[in-house]
């Protein structure tokens, strides 16, 4: 991507954020409970962020998944960028996720923190992705960082299905499920919606951003020939 | 239900302060590469 259209792209993103914020502080209505009609209070106009947040993670640890499973069949450098560039957008959205999640919990729920089923597995998600990040750091050879982060990349995706079925499997004690009924209301869906599309475009900003950042650091390191690195093969 | 626009607030601000240090990060890493 060139410098402009990277440049496009995220002055295209966080103008997408800003409408997006706009939007559930003064356009959504003050969100009903559609199970019983109570209003909700003013701090579940978190939701407008915090789901969009987690749906977008889950969508750049797909992208990660993707290219961890398209390096390890190719083995071209390029798809280990990109599988970098999406782990990392992936885990600064999960931060979003827990930094949101445990602010409206206390409003909903009197509690942060609760150790119940889809909490505990996106946590899971959170160390998993963090153990991803510090591993690329702690390997300098391109090759084998790439190789190891590939295999890492694939199993803490795993992660997904279970925080998305965790409810279904063990039940729901804390978080609740889906509640699809607020969708009816065309303000609320489309404010939902464009808070996503601007989380996707920030995702895909950062991500290439990321991607670009090791790609130029891997230019940097194949300019030193072969010969001088004791000619050491990588099966 | 007890008035918690203090707690919207407070997530929204730590949210969106998160990401544009991201943003910021991801800055600066560039510029120190060149």
């Amino acid at each position: 991507m060139s410098g402009t259209a990277s440049k496009a792209l995220g002055a295209t993103a966080w103008a997408a954020t800003g409408l997006g914020i706009g939007l559930f502080l003064f356009y959504a209505p003050p969100l009903i409970n559609p199970a019983n009609r109570e209003p909700l209070g003013e701090a579940f106009r978190i939701f407008f962020f915090h789901v969009p947040a987690a749906w977008v993670t889950g969508a750049a640890l797909l992208g990660s998944f993707l290219a961890s499973i398209g390096y390890l069949v190719r083995r071209t450098p390029e798809w280990d960028h990109w599988a970098a560039g999406f782990a990392e957008t992936g885990w600064v959205l999960a931060t979003v996720v827990l930094i949101s999640g445990p602010l409206w919990a206390k409003a909903a729920w009197g509690t942060y923190w609760t150790w119940e089923p889809r909490l505990t597995s996106f946590l899971v998600l959170w160390i998993l992705y963090l153990a991803y990040l510090m591993l690329r750091n702690g390997i300098d050879d391109p090759e084998k960082r790439a190789r190891y982060s590939a295999v890492l990349g694939i199993i803490a995706f795993l992660d997904i299905p279970l925080i998305f079925f965790s409810i279904k499997l063990w039940g729901s004690i804390g978080h609740p499920p889906p509640n699809y009924g607020f969708f009816r209301d065309p303000v609320i869906r489309n404010t939902i919606l464009a808070n996503t599309a601007a989380f996707l475009l920030l995702a895909l900003h950062f991500s290439a951003r990321r991607a670009a950042q090791e790609r130029a650091a891997n230019a940097h390191h194949a300019v030193v020939p072969a010969a001088e690195t004791g000619g050491e093969s990588h099966a | 239900m007890p008035e918690t626009s203090g707690t919207l607030y407070a997530a929204l601000a730590l949210s969106y302060a998160w990401l544009l240090g991201y943003e910021f990060s991801l800055w600066w890493r560039r510029r120190r590469k060149g």
